[in-house]
């Protein structure tokens, strides 16, 4: 299976050369059909009535020049382009895009969007890229600002714990999977759930991607909470991931963007890109 | 794109033969390995008190009698659920697989417990179910296949999980049911987006809509069913929570009673 149809999202000038280079390798890699979008949020109404006429123009000439600006950088990187690209801008009725973002990313196989810079908005309640992944139905390929690696995909670090969101990621990343050279199947063990080895499901899902071309090497590894998440990216730079693929955990009863502490952890300080799913 | 890996549930032996039926079927047309499990529990009990029968033998048979020329290769296991309910075994191996298939069932029996494996799994799995109906002799094919979507995240993996078949279908028709005038729509032409994605995978996209109010959607869908003579309807089935653990919403109970064909939920 190939990826046929990506979405790279395009907040602001920061960060999307990254976000560009990644979009362009996979689009080209799958001969994929990619949408660049930038979509401009409604200025918050309460704080326009405030302002004078003039410079409520004054905003939305500039938010209009960063749109412009955006999609001809987006279209003079992709000219040359083997694949099919599209630009797309898109003005937001609400003052934030996650519910255009949302809406648009479950039209593509994947999403690919950059990190803010600001390592401790990664992840928090507020963050676009957290909260959309909370509510989409596709996995989002994150591009942190300054990677690690310029490959993408070849050696992938799978964390899987055998709950729906790592599933859903794993099963997303199939083509990136397929394409690695090595892929490692991580497989976290909360210590109560012993008697699930019994059951042998990690060797079933080795099998189950091997059918699929995927050849994996499986570790075990038995943690507490508190401590997944930096195991996680430690094992993931040794090993020498340049992608890690894992799922993006609400935590307990509470709301979608409260993500548990490995989810938060991994957001904030890998280096590499992460493909997430909720 | 294939299923390779099936996860195959029989509970029941009444409804087994089918559900080996189509599980054999899209083992051959996938080239897919199957799974094929009886899960006791060892914790259940019945309406009327006695201890439920145990049908791994039967079920076993029934098993055993689908692999004379069978184009696919398969394993039997017979697993005690232990601390881990029916429900919790089914959901851990079908994790590891590319889809479960259970039986569908809706008739109600007196006597037997009107507990039913399917919708207790549906929600909680991570894979896509296939659910096979428990009545008629039609074998499973999936030619004229209806996906009912409605831009929700549910609906959307439904319809990605299900891409296998999809694509080897004659005819998908994409039903959209629309926001409420209510809800805001922040972008417009997602439906016709959606089926271009679907279509750049091959699968043979036909685009129709409706506003339904959510109360209505479980019969309209039967009508468009009918309609269309569909014979794979592709749906959504929200997630479980604790408290509505044993409820399914309004729309999926009411497929889950009505529809006489088969049903791949996902979500």
């Amino acid at each position: 299976m190939a990826y046929q149809t990506l979405l790279a999202h395009f907040p602001h000038a920061e960060g999307m050369q990254d976000v560009l280079d990644v979009a362009s390798t996979l689009a080209e890699r799958h001969g994929a059909h990619l949408t660049g979008l930038h979509i401009i949020p409604r200025i918050d109404l309460q704080f326009s009535y405030e302002l004078p006429p003039v410079v409520m123009q004054e905003f939305a000439s500039r938010d209009r020049e960063t749109a412009k600006t955006l999609g001809e950088r987006f279209e003079s990187s992709t000219k040359m382009a083997d694949f099919v690209a599209e630009w797309r801008v898109i003005e937001s009725m609400e003052t934030t895009s996650e519910g255009a973002l949302t809406e648009l990313g479950n039209t593509a196989d994947l999403i690919i969007a950059g990190q803010p810079a600001d390592r401790d908005s990664r992840g928090s309640r507020f963050e676009l890229t957290a909260r959309v992944l909370g509510s989409s139905g596709r996995p989002i390929l994150l591009v942190p600002p300054s990677r690690r690696t310029s490959s993408i995909g070849d050696r992938a670090f799978v964390a899987w714990d055998g709950q729906r969101a790592a599933t859903r990621a794993l099963f997303g990343a199939l083509p990136l999977l397929q394409g690695a050279e090595a892929v490692r199947l991580q497989r976290i063990n909360a210590p109560h759930r012993d008697r699930h080895r019994a059951l042998g499901a990690t060797e079933v899902l080795a099998d189950t991607l091997s059918r699929h071309g995927v050849e994996v090497e499986v570790f075990h590894s038995d943690a507490r909470e508190a401590e997944v998440g930096t195991d996680l990216l430690g094992f993931a730079d040794d090993w020498g991931a340049d992608l890690i693929v894992s799922g993006g955990h609400e935590q307990g009863a509470l709301r979608e963007y409260l993500f548990g502490s490995t989810t938060r952890h991994l957001l904030r300080e890998t280096r590499v890109p992460m493909l997430m799913s909720s | 794109m294939s299923f390779r890996k099936l996860l195959v549930g029989l509970a029941d032996p009444e409804t087994a033969p089918r559900v080996m039926a189509a599980a054999g079927s899209l083992a051959t047309d996938h080239g897919a390995h199957l799974i094929v499990v009886h899960v006791i529990s060892t914790g259940f009990v019945r309406e009327d008190g006695l201890p439920p029968d145990d049908d791994s033998e039967r079920l076993r048979a029934v098993y055993e009698s689908h692999l004379d020329d069978a184009a696919f290769s398969s394993e039997w296991q017979t697993i005690e659920g232990g601390a881990l309910s029916v429900v919790g075994v089914l959901v851990e191996l079908g994790n590891a697989c590319d889809a479960l298939v259970l039986g569908q069932r809706h008739a109600r029996e007196a006597g037997r417990s009107s507990w039913h494996l399917g919708e207790h799994v549906v929600g909680v799995t991570a894979r896509p179910v296939l659910l096979v109906p428990d009545m008629g002799d039609t074998p499973f094919a999936a030619k004229r296949v209806l996906l009912a979507w409605d831009g929700s995240a549910v609906a959307t993996r439904a319809a990605y999980e299900a891409l296998p078949l999809l694509q080897r279908a004659q005819r998908v028709q994409i039903h959209r049911f629309n926001p409420p005038p209510s809800e805001r729509h922040h972008v417009s032409g997602v439906a016709e987006a959606f089926a271009d994605t679907l279509a750049r995978h091959g699968v043979p996209v036909e685009l129709s809509r409706s506003d339904a109010s959510r109360f209505e959607i479980g019969e309209e869908i039967l009508a468009l069913a009918a309609d269309g003579d569909t014979d794979l309807l592709v749906m959504g089935c929200r997630p479980h929570t604790r408290v509505r653990e044993f409820l399914l919403g309004d729309t999926t109970r009411y497929i889950f009673s009505n529809a006489s064909f088969p049903v791949m939920m996902g979500g």
